[in-house]
Parts: structure tokens; C-alpha cells; sequence
């Protein structure tokens, strides 16, 4: 059992893809379990529940503890305002045959917000509706978004995070003009952090890590309170060196009275060559 | 049922039967005498008064011997047994308590706009959750004109010549504000969180610093700096409309200033911890009691010890916190007031520790209680002695 510590961003699901069987991502494509343990809150219009093809509301909880996380893996992009009650289309690069779990969460302080969902990988896009984060009035910088699969990589099967890229569905042009050529991750940490550290390496054909491109390469930010997304940004241009375009990102920290903390390693998927997006059209 | 019973039972049945024919006859010969004396002038005859008179005798014999009715009794201790176990069963709504705890952390809401911490000296100050930020005066050129600083640290130097200081200003959060406070992993470093009520409700917070300060702001500044802001020093404003957190680290000659008093709702002694396990996240609410005592006002003050790790929740409380202390790893603090649905325990094994009837009359009414339960006792001698001679 692990001890997870944050309110927002729960990866229960994050560790079954990790574990060596993932009875989540078998489920077929629509058969999408909500988590059992997450008790629904605000009532029926916005509380976690089964909504169609995902689950989504927000839940009852308020979480202690020490643990330091990835919540949020997607494309670099300039703020803009959201329509109302469109849906938001994402997309992710598409990578093997099996199903992406897609995950949200709330970023923002005590809203225990969450939304769960299997995609097919192809096509790589979901048009994800709005209206619970329209009512609960969510901004895009506070919503945290994470994509995954699993791949055989070597000898067994890793979980695999895809960037997404989160664009309002009436104006994908306008989010290209946003686009910028980077990733944004965002951590989350629940106590205090002294100093955040971040090691990124290329991964060859076996999944063993090359040479790092970041070697425990301190943020130096010199503020990272608890419960608080910390955001780093990874340069498109400063991905190089993986043959199937693959990364590992390790995040370390030291916590304010010394000790060491480490989040699960994440490795992702860099499409070579840009642009990214040429996959099967975009909408589901 | 026995064979004597049955046989009791029919005796009874059958003089109860007897009795009623015995009433009859009497009256047909009174009403013989009666004619017959009409008839004669009022001349009674002396053989057939006599004969009247004995069986007026007989039957008087006879209702002595009447089996009692059994059901008054029961009833009587039934009605006494459910009144007593309405006292025990029924608790009061609402109990008047005083709690002396030292927690980890702690949450409340502030019913009115009342000052609640005073000024204090800290070495770190860290504000997250910042709408507005506001220099005064504006001698910082990083942050001139810049409107999206989300959260910033101070922190005051330790430099020998110009050794900076920082200090907070009283905090006055709006009505309704929701606080938490709680302990920090460093030695005297905590972390008080405000919510406003409302969206379009304010919570604001002042911080002087002067000398030497050490900034850190990553909306703003690369990387950390150290900015000498005069002995005249800067008065840093923090303003949100949602959740602002403060991380502080207490000077070594400084408390926090909280004034005494202060009126408070919702009190808060938990925190939930969530574990994940495959394919589904428990949740756990887990106490920040790290020991103390609950006064039970209502039942003369009944004191209750709290250990460590015990959960007590509260459905409603309303009262005032009458001091609270940051003491190195914990914070102690006495509330006295009213509560509600007040419990011990995880859900499903919780206690319930509201008083019931039967203690709060006992507190309250002792005198009442005593002849109340002595009439009681007296009843039900009478009726269970009542019951035994009814048998036999």
C-alpha cells in the first residue's frame, strides 16, 4: 500500500499501470470504472460520478502527508480564456495499440476535483465536455492533465505518459498560434519543499537510460510551498538522443528539514519531428 | 403454563361467575321483600330479613376473596421502564463543553470580523495563493508593475551588518473566513491558511520587512535574491479572493499573537489521509490530537482524557478559543462553547459522547432525580409484591 499524500491528483490508477498486470487499462474501450474509494461531494450535478464515456466531479477529501508527484504532463501554452461549456479537445501522440488513460485534476487549493477516462488509442483525441468544470468555474491553469499507457519496453511493460495537448474544440487554430515548443509538468508536493531537483534522460531501444540531458538540475525557484503546482518546462529542443522518442524525467526533492524526497519516475513519449499532431485526424 | 395455574385460573374464573349470580339473587329477594312489605303494611318477616342479610354477607365475603386485577402494575412498571430507558437512550441536542488539546493542526471558521493574530516577528514568511501584491514603497524594480505574483517568500537575513527582520500585521479576516493552522516539519514553522467566504470577499495580510530580506518569487524572479529594503523597511500587502496559505517560521523571541477570545465556529481536530491501492483510493480521516482533555460544562465539568490520536468530531460547535499557543512541534489551544453531535471514534465504532437525559438530569436536577428514581424504586416493590401476593 502506498501512502499518497495529495488531494488532487490520486494515482491509484498511475500505480496499477505501473504494477505488472493493469486490470484498468484491459477494460474495454467505454467500460470506464470510477474509483470506489473516492466518496462523490457537492451532490448529483457535480459530485464523482459515471458521466457517459468518463468520471468525473468532485469528491470528499482532504489528504496529508509527504508525497511529491507528477499531476500534469501537457504541451506548453500561452493562457487563454476557455469558452463556457465548450468542450475541450485533447490529443495526445499516438504510440502503440493499447488504451491511454486519461486523467484531470484540480490544481487549485482544497477543490477535490477529478476526471477519469479510457481512450482507444486511435483516434488519439477526446473531446472532453466542460460543463462540470464550467460549474465549478476551473480555470485551464488549474486543471492538471496526464495521458498514459502501457508499452512492452525491453523485458516487461512500462507505463508510458503521452504530452497532451488541451485546445477549446471551435478554436484549434488559435491554440496553435498558442502552442509553445516546449512541455509543461506540473508536481505536487504536500509539505514544503527546500530545493526540487529534475534529471531527464533519453531512453535507447531497451529502456535503459542514456546520457542525461538534465543531471539533478535544481529548479532554484527558492519557494515551493505544500499543496502548490510547481511547474518546470522541458524545451522541445532539448529533447534529443532517444531512438524511439522516449524520456525519462526523474523529479527529486529535498524537503525543508533535509530529508530526501523522490516522485515516481515518469517516462514519456516524444514524437521525433514535428509537427506532432499529424495522427488520424483529431476528433473521436 | 402449570396445572395449579390452570386449576387457579378456573377458580377464579368460576367464583367471579358465582359472585354475579349471588348479586342477582340478592336483588330478586330484595325486590320480594320490598312487595311484601308493601302488601303488608311494612312488615317485614324477621326469617326472610335474616335470610337477606346473609347473603348480603355472603356476597361481601365473596368480592374479599375476588382475585386483584394483575395489568394496572404491569403497566404501571412498563410506562416507568420506558421512561427510564427514554432518559438513557435520548441525548441532548446540544452540550456546552471546554476543550484543552494540543493538535497538530486545526480548522475553524471566524463568525465575525474580529482581529485574531497581532503583530509578530518571523524569520520566513511565504505567502501562496496571491491575488494582489502590493509594495510599498515600491523601491523593488523587479516587481514594478507586475500584477501576477502567485506567491512569495521572504526570508530575513542573518547577515551581521544589515540583518533583516520581518514582522506581520494584525490579521482581521473577513466574516465567515475559513482558518487552518497547523505544524510544519521545521522547528517553529507553520502554516495558517485563510478562505474567504464569499468570492467577492476579501482576506488581506500585511508584512513589514526591513535590512537585509532574501526574496524568492518564480512567477518573478529567476532565482532567489537578496534586496537590502532599509531600516525604513517595505510594507509587503497580500490579498486573495480564494485560499491563501502562509508558511512561517517563528523568530526565536517571538509567539504568534493570538488574541484571546475569539470567537469561532466549526471547530476542526482532523485531517483525511488517503491511501491508493490499485484500482481504488482509501480514505481515512485521522486525528491531530496529540492529547488533552474534554470538560463536560454540562454535566458539571465530567472530564474526559483525550489520547493520542484520537478522533473527536462535532457535527456543529460554536464558542471561543480562549488562548491558542504555537509550542515548537504542536499547538495547544482551550475552546469553551457549545457542540453538537459530538464523537469519538472512526465511523462505523464512533462513541457517541453527547450527555443523555439521564446524565444531564442527574447534573442538573439531582434532587428531582432522587425522588424520581426513589418513587420509582418504591413503585416497583409495591407492584412487584403486589404481583408475587396476586400469584399465590
Amino acid at each position: 500500500m502506498t501512502n499518497r499524500t495529495h488531494a488532487t491528483c490520486p494515482c491509484a490508477w498511475l500505480i496499477c499501470l505501473m504494477g505488472i498486470s493493469s486490470p484498468c487499462i484491459a477494460a474495454n474501450l467505454g467500460d470506464v470504472k470510477c474509483d470506489p474509494g473516492l466518496q462523490p461531494a457537492g451532490g448529483n450535478e457535480v459530485g464523482y460520478a459515471l458521466r457517459g464515456e468518463r468520471c468525473e466531479g468532485l469528491y470528499v477529501q482532504e489528504v496529508s502527508g509527504g508525497t511529491l508527484e507528477v499531476v500534469s504532463f501537457t504541451e506548453n501554452f500561452k493562457a487563454y480564456k476557455s469558452p463556457n461549456d465548450k468542450p475541450l479537445l485533447l490529443e495526445w501522440p499516438a504510440l502503440g495499440d493499447t488504451q491511454v488513460q486519461v486523467r484531470a485534476c484540480s490544481l487549485r487549493r482544497k477543490l477535490y476535483y477529478r476526471m477519469d477516462t479510457l481512450r482507444a488509442q486511435k483516434p488519439p483525441s477526446y473531446l472532453w465536455p466542460s460543463d462540470i468544470l464550467s460549474r465549478l468555474e476551473l480555470r485551464r491553469d488549474e486543471i492538471g492533465l496526464l495521458a498514459w499507457t502501457e508499452q512492452p519496453l525491453a523485458t516487461g511493460r512500462r507505463t508510458i505518459h503521452l504530452p497532451v495537448r488541451v485546445t477549446p474544440q471551435e478554436s484549434p487554430a488559435s491554440a496553435q498560434q498558442n502552442a509553445v515548443e516546449s512541455y509543461r509538468v506540473v508536481l505536487l508536493s504536500n509539505v514544503e519543499l527546500q530545493e526540487v531537483y529534475i534529471t531527464l534522460c533519453p531512453l535507447d531501444s531497451n529502456g535503459r537510460p542514456g546520457k542525461p540531458i538534465r543531471k539533478s538540475s535544481k529548479l532554484d525557484y527558492g519557494f515551493y510551498p505544500a499543496d502548490r503546482p510547481i511547474t518546470l518546462h522541458i524545451s522541445f529542443s532539448e529533447l534529443n538522443g532517444a531512438p524511439d522518442g522516449l524520456y525519462s524525467l526523474s523529479v527529486g526533492a529535498e524537503l525543508k528539514n533535509g530529508n530526501p524526497k523522490n516522485a515516481a519516475e515518469v517516462c514519456f513519449f516524444h514524437p521525433r519531428g514535428t509537427p506532432r499532431r499529424q495522427v488520424d485526424g483529431g476528433k473521436p | 403454563m402449570s396445572k395449579s395455574g390452570r386449576s387457579a385460573r378456573r377458580t377464579h374464573a368460576g367464583a367471579a361467575v358465582g359472585n354475579e349470580d349471588l348479586h342477582e339473587l340478592l336483588r330478586k329477594k330484595l325486590a320480594e321483600l320490598n312487595e311484601h312489605a308493601a302488601g303488608n303494611s311494612g312488615e317485614i318477616p324477621p326469617d326472610q330479613l335474616a335470610s337477606v342479610e346473609r347473603l348480603s354477607r355472603a356476597i361481601r365475603l365473596a368480592d374479599e376473596v375476588k382475585p386483584p386485577n394483575r395489568w394496572p402494575p404491569v403497566l404501571a412498571l412498563i410506562v416507568a421502564l420506558l421512561l427510564v430507558s427514554v432518559l438513557i437512550l435520548i441525548r441532548v441536542r446540544q452540550t456546552e463543553v471546554t476543550l484543552d488539546l494540543a493538535v497538530t493542526e486545526m480548522s475553524f471558521t471566524l463568525p465575525a470580523e474580529k482581529p485574531v493574530i497581532g503583530r509578530s516577528g518571523v524569520t520566513q514568511f511565504g505567502v501562496s495563493g496571491v491575488e494582489d501584491l502590493k509594495i510599498s514603497p515600491e523601491i523593488i524594480p523587479e516587481f514594478s508593475g507586475v500584477h501576477n505574483v502567485k506567491m512569495i517568500r521572504l526570508m530575513a537575513s542573518s547577515n551581521s551588518i544589515s540583518a533583516g527582520a520581518i514582522n506581520t500585521s494584525a490579521l482581521i479576516p473577513p466574516s465567515g473566513t475559513k482558518v487552518w493552522l497547523g505544524r510544519a516539519d521545521m522547528p517553529r514553522s507553520y502554516r495558517l491558511s485563510l478562505k474567504p467566504p464569499r468570492k467577492d470577499a476579501r482576506v488581506a495580510l500585511n508584512a513589514e520587512a526591513q535590512g537585509e530580506v532574501n526574496i524568492a518569487a518564480p512567477d518573478v524572479l529567476t532565482r532567489p535574491g537578496n534586496f537590502d529594503l532599509g531600516k525604513s523597511g517595505v510594507t509587503f500587502s497580500f490579498g486573495a479572493s480564494d485560499i491563501m496559505d502562509m508558511d512561517f517560521v517563528l523568530s526565536g523571541n517571538s509567539d504568534l499573537q493570538f488574541y484571546a477570545q475569539v470567537p469561532i465556529e466549526n471547530l476542526g481536530l482532523s485531517r483525511i489521509e488517503e491511501f491508493s491501492v490499485p484500482g481504488k483510493s482509501l480514505v481515512t480521516p485521522v486525528s491531530t490530537v496529540l492529547n488533552g482533555t474534554l470538560h463536560l460544562e454540562s454535566l458539571k465539568g465530567e472530564k474526559l482524557e483525550l489520547r493520542a490520536g484520537e478522533l473527536i468530531r462535532f457535527s456543529d460547535s460554536k464558542g471561543r478559543i480562549e488562548s491558542l499557543k504555537l509550542e515548537g512541534d504542536r499547538i495547544t489551544f482551550k475552546f469553551h462553547g457549545q457542540v453538537s453531535g459530538m464523537q469519538t471514534g472512526e465511523a462505523g465504532a464512533s462513541r457517541n459522547l453527547m450527555p443523555n437525559l439521564l446524565e444531564w438530569l442527574k447534573a442538573r436536577q439531582p434532587l428531582s432525580l432522587v425522588w424520581g428514581s426513589s418513587l420509582f424504586i418504591y413503585a416497583l416493590i409495591i407492584s412487584t409484591l403486589r404481583w408475587y401476593r396476586s400469584g399465590t
